[in-house]
């Protein structure tokens, strides 16, 4: 369950690029069989229709200092020695404080469960499952595929049709980046990186 | 893989009875089908069967329908591409020879410019998106979209030029009128490698800023500058997609495309070219292979050599053939062969039912329709296409799910649904917009009870008699056509567009060595494809053992023909009032005639003293053909694309491209005001086309100025969307 | 408009004045739950305040005192959010059991138990209440993306409002109860006709999810705040000006306007709070008050003091005259159920897992669940006081080793079937077990 021991997991979104063509949601639900209504990943537009309208894909993004980590009150979250965040589904009461707490929307929660078990949280895994045994029924009925356990990256940067998104340890990733921005001559900033990660990255 | 192993796919054979769906084998299907179309045929003739085939089929499965189709009897066969970009391959055909995207994604790469039209590639062809960015970092191109909506690849244009729908010829001749007004086009390309570039100036000419914005609602400076962005930044790539197809004169945008890329001289260049995009997965294979009402495999066309053409690679009695189609009254009152009469298209067959027989140009309505690999909704007028699908006498749907065909008429019985595979439960070649071919080897063994395409051609060949003639020359294992004989028959008869090179081996080999091949140019580097581009993108001219390249970028004279370079074919004689047609002293890399050539044919081998360089075998092949009159597309054996290459000449001649298309109802590209145009003040002044009869059926294209006064009006256009 | 202004005027150079008087408390606190505190209402004529907590219940206070008036019990989860009716008669409160309870102020005032009227049709947690301006209709936003519509009189459903793609997280109405925003975590802010229950348009496509939403017709004023970090206010009308207060800070949770004061506040999840003049947009204090989120928060005493709820399980109360903000960084973080200190892994699977809910003295009994002081050898559901679902009252167990063993091993959803705790289980041994010998040290060793 290992990037290869020294990676630091990280996505970034390259706003230059995402077409929103939503192939990174698609793949992402695909790969997990993830339940009607709930969307791990989403691409976001803002300033839609208008000058300036960029569309970002997002889902968690493994915060090195993960706020939901801070606020949950049962304690379900961990952190894997990539740096990937990951939760207990068994922990979870459905509170819904890391939702508040995520400055990307990523804690999803099921529709329609009933209240006793008040919907357990639904998050990106970046495709590392969970606490269950690596490519267990247990591990992917609650957290989906385990492709980090194959050696693979999340799905989502593996389809992304234009290489807006990439996965994979943060140094790799900025090193791509920073390559596009001095191409480019500018850096409109990867999108989210300073929140998640605690730095910028390219221009 | 949902495809595959959806919920929603058809498993077995259904049939209705008293408005119930329910379950038949597949010889009670076939049987029952096709005793009633034989009833059908014997009652009404062969004409009164469509045959709507798919963009979703393989080569070989679209090329096994498309001669099913032919042994059937009628040219009432078609497919999605039609809705799609027929106006394009017209429209672009017409001008320098082939009807196809000339460059490919990867090529875009190399591109300085990018002007979009009438396309949003981030919604519809997201990966493309990989490549237009990727010239945007690289290159800094500006990326020019014209749009009349903002778009999501709008909004990652440089300059976004929203316009009225409809008017893309006037906003063209609008950026045209900055070109030549300021003299930013290329004189020496138009001089030599365009045709009539001299009579549209006249007509650029009074597409002033004024008009323009009048017509288009885009300001005179935004178009300056978008005029000399393109003049600036050189070469650059054109694409389009269904914006500039889908409209009445969706053949005038074409070509006024078209005439954009050859005034900046961006043709037969890398970075530059007519970069088209297709749709469905194999949408482009199935145009090639001619599921189309108006041609045979390799744009051949429905002419008596056509199919003397294709009856020889068939090795089938063209007598027979003939005997198989319908003859009818013309208005000359002779007898005409409906063989060579084109179909009727799929955007249309609902009028095959519902028009008044005697408007039609076929001996009976149409009273038996098969929809094979196309769902409807594709297309307008659901309301009579629901009463059409009602009137018919039997509908069959062949798909692997039961498609909006099963759900959407109010039948109780006369109708069949027949379980197709996916693509991932067969194997076979695919083209890609870039007119490479690819090979799809098999994921999983057909699910449920499902067929693939050419394993129910070959039932239904058996109900109605021909299996044997249809597939002398392809083995059958039990029901199922050796896929690979099927390509090696196509092989044997495309030489028009070079679908003759990519044999299934060379294929394959391409697929399992695709690391060996460079991302931009497409070409092999190193490896056993060396030197291959990728697919082989037709044309990949002669034998496979000729081993051509393919063709990555069209009608670019700065490498060989035999390395994949190419001139504008010679497709519209050798001269046209008084002026010649063919190239003025340019010609491609090595070529030994050192000017513009007619397309080469025996007769021309033998004036150059090449016939020498055939063997014996081909010239065998030649005269058993038509001796000296045997050209580069009816030698079977390719001897004569072979000689042609060996001297570094394109088999189909080096011409010029035409701006003008004398053949065409407008051989100039005019603004026409668009069907359901809101700007009746300009209908005068832009009429739209006169109604007349077209491919079988009555077309009411025609807008009064005056019907604006009439009660109700639209009414007259909500006539013609109800046939 | 005029005598507002001057008012306005009067009160700032008050504040400054009073600045250099030396305050009562600035920084009060007021404990009433045994649990984070979700949200905060306060009525119409500024004289109460309620409360609502992760431990099931509601609590009334009065201002400007702060004192308990009554603690409202009824609720089956967590207690999300509350609204006071503009007719002074009503107060509604919405839960993650799905559900809208509805209490009688008057049966309140008048000393009598309050027996909820129970609002029952949600799917998913309801977050955020809001009263018709004529009291007639009482608007629920739900997690289950739908904007609930409720007859006060009859306490039955009138619809519901779909649209929204994700959460549906504030809804209010406009235009004398014409009509009605909804926000949600679609990024949108979407327009409703009520009468007709019709979806007009949305107004503001955010992108980025908004989580709490205010407006005030009188002062034009459209404010949001979003999952993206953005503390926004759009005018109404579109006359008037937009003013992003912030736009790339951490999640937005709380918004308050006081009309009177033409103030306006946000709170974000970690601890910050901005106070603005709502009119110009000028800012007037943005600091950080606590360290973790700011759930909700009210202004009292004509915006001279502002009431805020986060995770601890009190009310804090600023006094803005004599307030200078916290050394934030000095700010004590802790939590019961965060603890700064290492403990052995049996007292922290109670700290992070279970104390939260349960306390283990019985001193403090306000815990979304019973205090497990004593709990080796009792029956389940019979602690004295404490409200237990039906399910656990006619449950046939004794909480052993064993059967708090199984609890966790295999979850309350098999083990206590249908009672109100959280399913939850602990999948190690050793982790179980760790657990289960700290509660046996500290609720037995104290046992009378």
């Amino acid at each position: 369950m290992s990037l290869g021991g020294k990676a630091r997991a990280k996505f970034l979104c390259d706003a230059e690029r995402c077409i929103e063509c939503n192939a990174c949601v698609t793949a992402c639900k695909n790969e997990h069989e993830v339940p009607w209504g709930i969307n791990r990943r989403r691409v976001v537009t803002i300033n839609d229709g208008k000058p300036g309208e960029r569309s970002i894909s997002v889902a968690c993004m493994h915060c090195s200092d993960a706020p939901c980590m801070a606020v949950c009150p049962v304690d379900c979250f961990y952190q894997t020695d990539d740096g990937i965040v990951l939760h207990s589904k068994d922990l979870c009461i459905g509170c819904g404080y890391c939702f508040y707490a995520c400055p990307f929307g990523a804690p999803q929660f099921p529709q329609a469960g009933n209240f006793g078990s008040r919907g357990k949280m639904d998050k990106c895994t970046f495709c590392a499952g969970g606490p269950e045994e690596a490519h267990s029924e247990a591990e992917f009925q609650k957290y989906g595929r385990n492709r980090v356990a194959e050696g693979k990256l999340p799905v989502c940067a593996e389809m992304c049709s234009t290489k807006a998104l990439l996965a994979g340890d943060g140094d790799d990733v900025s090193a791509i980046y920073r390559e596009r921005v001095v191409t480019r001559g500018f850096g409109s900033g990867a999108w989210g990186w300073g929140s998640a990660y605690g730095q910028q990255t390219g221009g | 893989m949902s495809t595959a192993h959806g919920e929603r796919r058809l498993k077995y054979p259904m049939k209705l009875v008293n408005g119930e769906w329910t379950r038949i084998s597949w010889q009670d299907a076939i049987n029952e089908i096709g005793d009633q179309m034989l009833k059908i045929r014997n009652e009404s003739g062969p004409d009164s069967v469509y045959w709507l085939g798919s963009a979703k089929s393989n080569n070989e499965g679209a090329y096994l329908f498309r001669k099913f189709a032919a042994y059937w009897g009628t040219n009432n066969v078609d497919h999605q591409a039609r809705i799609c970009h027929s106006t394009t391959v017209a429209g672009v055909a017409n001008t320098w020879g082939y009807g196809a995207m000339t460059n490919s994604y990867n090529d875009i790469h190399n591109s300085k410019a990018i002007f979009l039209i009438g396309g949003n590639p981030a919604e519809a062809h997201p990966v493309s998106l990989l490549h237009i960015l990727k010239a945007k970092e690289q290159n800094n191109a500006p990326l020019i979209v014209c749009d009349p909506r903002f778009t999501r690849t709008a909004a990652h244009a440089d300059e976004y030029v929203r316009f009225r729908p409809g008017s893309d010829v006037a906003l063209i001749w609008g950026i045209l009128w900055h070109i030549f007004e300021n003299g930013w086009e290329d004189k020496g390309f138009i001089r030599t490698r365009t045709w009539g570039m001299d009579q549209i100036r006249p007509e650029i000419s009074k597409w002033n800023p004024a008009e323009v914005e009048r017509v288009t609602g885009v300001p005179g400076a935004q178009l300056e500058r978008v005029a000399k962005t393109l003049a600036n930044n050189r070469p650059g790539t054109v694409i389009w997609c269904m914006g500039g197809t889908q409209h009445t004169n969706g053949n005038n945008n074409t070509r006024a495309y078209c005439i954009l890329q050859l005034a900046l001289g961006n043709m037969g260049v890398a970075g530059g070219g007519t970069n088209i995009f297709r749709g469905h997965d194999n949408v482009q294979g199935a145009t090639d292979l001619g599921v189309l009402a108006d041609t045979l495999p390799g744009y051949y066309g429905l002419a008596a050599g056509s199919w003397a053409h294709w009856a020889r690679v068939w090795e089938e009695d063209l007598d027979w053939l003939k005997g198989r189609f319908a003859t009818m009254a013309g208005k000359d009152g002779k007898q005409k062969l409906m063989m060579n009469e084109t179909g009727i298209p799929v955007s249309r067959w609902i009028d095959g039912v519902l028009e008044a027989k005697e408007n039609l140009g076929q001996p009976d309505n149409t009273r038996a329709m098969v929809l094979w690999g196309h769902a409807p909704n594709s297309q307008t007028r659901m309301k009579e296409m629901k009463t059409a699908m009602e009137k018919l006498d039997l509908l069959v749907v062949v798909d692997p799910f039961p498609t909006v065909s099963a759900v959407l008429h109010d039948r109780k019985d006369g109708a069949y649904l027949l379980p197709a595979t996916t693509q991932f439960e067969t194997y076979g070649s695919v083209t890609a917009s870039n007119r490479s071919l690819q090979w799809r080897e098999k994921v999983v063994e057909p699910l449920f009870e499902s067929k693939p395409d050419h394993t129910i051609i070959k039932l239904f060949a058996d109900k109605f008699g021909f299996s044997d003639r249809m597939f002398r020359n392809i083995k059958v294992n039990g029901d199922e056509p050796l896929i690979e004989d099927i390509t090696r028959e196509f092989n044997r008869g495309m030489w028009t567009i070079g679908y003759t090179g990519q044999s299934p081996e060379r294929m394959r080999a391409h697929m399992q060595n695709q690391h060996t091949f460079d991302r931009t140019t497409l070409r092999a580097v190193g490896g056993p494809c060396d030197g291959d581009f990728y697919g082989m993108p037709w044309p990949c001219w002669g034998t496979a053992e000729m081993k051509h390249p393919g063709t990555a970028n069209l009608y670019d004279m700065s490498i060989p023909v035999s390395k994949g370079g190419l001139t504008f074919r010679a497709r519209f004689g050798v001269e046209r009032d008084g002026q010649s047609l063919l190239a003025d002293g340019v010609y491609s890399k090595d070529s030994e005639i050192k000017d513009g050539y007619p397309e080469f044919t025996m007769q021309m081998l033998m004036d150059l003293g090449w016939d020498k360089d055939l063997t014996a075998d081909e010239r065998a092949a030649i005269d058993k053909v038509a001796g000296a009159k045997t050209n580069w597309k009816t030698d079977l054996s390719g001897g004569i694309q072979r000689v042609a290459i060996k001297h570094e000449c394109a088999p189909f001649g080096n011409a010029k491209a035409r701006a003008v298309v004398w053949n065409f109802p407008d051989p100039i590209p005019l603004h026409r005001e668009p069907l359901y145009t809101a700007r009746y003040d300009l209908v005068k002044d832009y009429p739209t086309y006169a109604d007349k009869t077209f491919w079988r059926v009555p077309d009411h294209v025609r807008i009064h100025p005056e019907d604006r006064l009439l009660e109700g009006f639209p009414n007259r256009v909500d006539l013609w969307s109800t046939g | 408009m005029v005598d507002r202004f001057v008012c306005l005027s009067l009160s700032f150079l008050a504040a400054l004045l009073v600045g250099f008087t030396q305050p009562a408390a600035a920084f009060e606190k007021f404990t009433a739950h045994g649990g984070p505190i979700k949200g905060l209402a306060t009525s119409v004529d500024g004289r109460q305040l309620v409360s609502t907590s992760f431990d099931y219940t509601a609590v009334l206070w009065s201002l400007p005192d702060m004192a308990e008036k009554v603690q409202l019990v009824g609720h089956d989860a967590a207690v999300n959010t509350a609204a006071f009716s503009p007719d002074g008669r009503w107060l509604a409160t919405g839960g993650d059991d799905n559900q809208i309870l509805l209490w009688s102020l008057t049966d309140i005032r008048a000393g009598r138990p309050p027996v909820p009227q129970k609002l029952v049709g949600h799917t998913a947690k309801v977050v955020h209440l809001a009263f018709s301006p004529d009291s007639q209709l009482l608007a629920s936003s739900s997690w289950d993306r739908s904007t609930g519509l409720w007859s006060v009189a009859t306490g039955r459903s009138v619809g519901y409002l779909r649209e929204h793609l994700s959460p549906v997280n504030a809804s209010v109405f406009a235009d004398s109860g014409r009509q009605i925003f909804t926000a949600g975590g679609d990024g949108h802010i979407r327009v409703w006709d009520v009468s007709r229950q019709k979806y007009l348009r949305s107004v503001v496509r955010n992108g980025f999810g908004i989580n709490v939403m205010a407006i005030d017709e009188a002062l034009d004023v459209l404010a949001f705040g979003s999952a993206d970090g953005r503390m926004r206010s759009e005018s109404l009308s579109g006359n008037g000006p937009a003013i992003d207060y912030v736009i790339d800070g951490a999640p937005v949770l709380s918004i308050a306007i006081d009309r009177a004061a033409e103030r306006i506040a946000f709170g974000d999840s970690e601890g910050r709070i901005l106070v603005a003049d709502a009119s110009i947009g000028e800012v007037d204090r943005d600091f950080r008050a606590v360290k973790g989120p700011v759930f909700s928060l009210q202004f009292a005493e004509q915006a001279s003091q502002i009431v805020l709820a986060g995770l601890d399980d009190w009310v804090t109360r600023i006094t803005f005259e004599t307030f200078t903000p916290p050394d934030w960084m000095a700010i004590d973080g802790a939590r019961r159920f965060h603890p700064d200190a290492e403990l052995d892994n049996g007292a922290s699977q109670f700290a992070r897992k279970c104390s939260v809910c349960h306390s283990l003295d019985q001193s403090q009994k306000r815990r979304a669940g019973p205090t497990l002081f004593g709990v080796f050898g009792r029956k389940a559901g019979t602690l004295p006081g404490y409200p237990y679902s039906e399910a656990l009252l006619t449950l046939d167990l004794v909480w052993s080793e064993h059967t708090i063993d199984a609890l966790f091993r295999d979850g309350p959803d098999v083990v206590t079937p249908g009672s109100k705790m959280p399913v939850q289980r602990i999948k190690q041994q050793k982790d179980r077990e760790d657990l289960i010998r700290f509660l046996r040290s500290v609720t037995m060793a104290r046992t009378e």
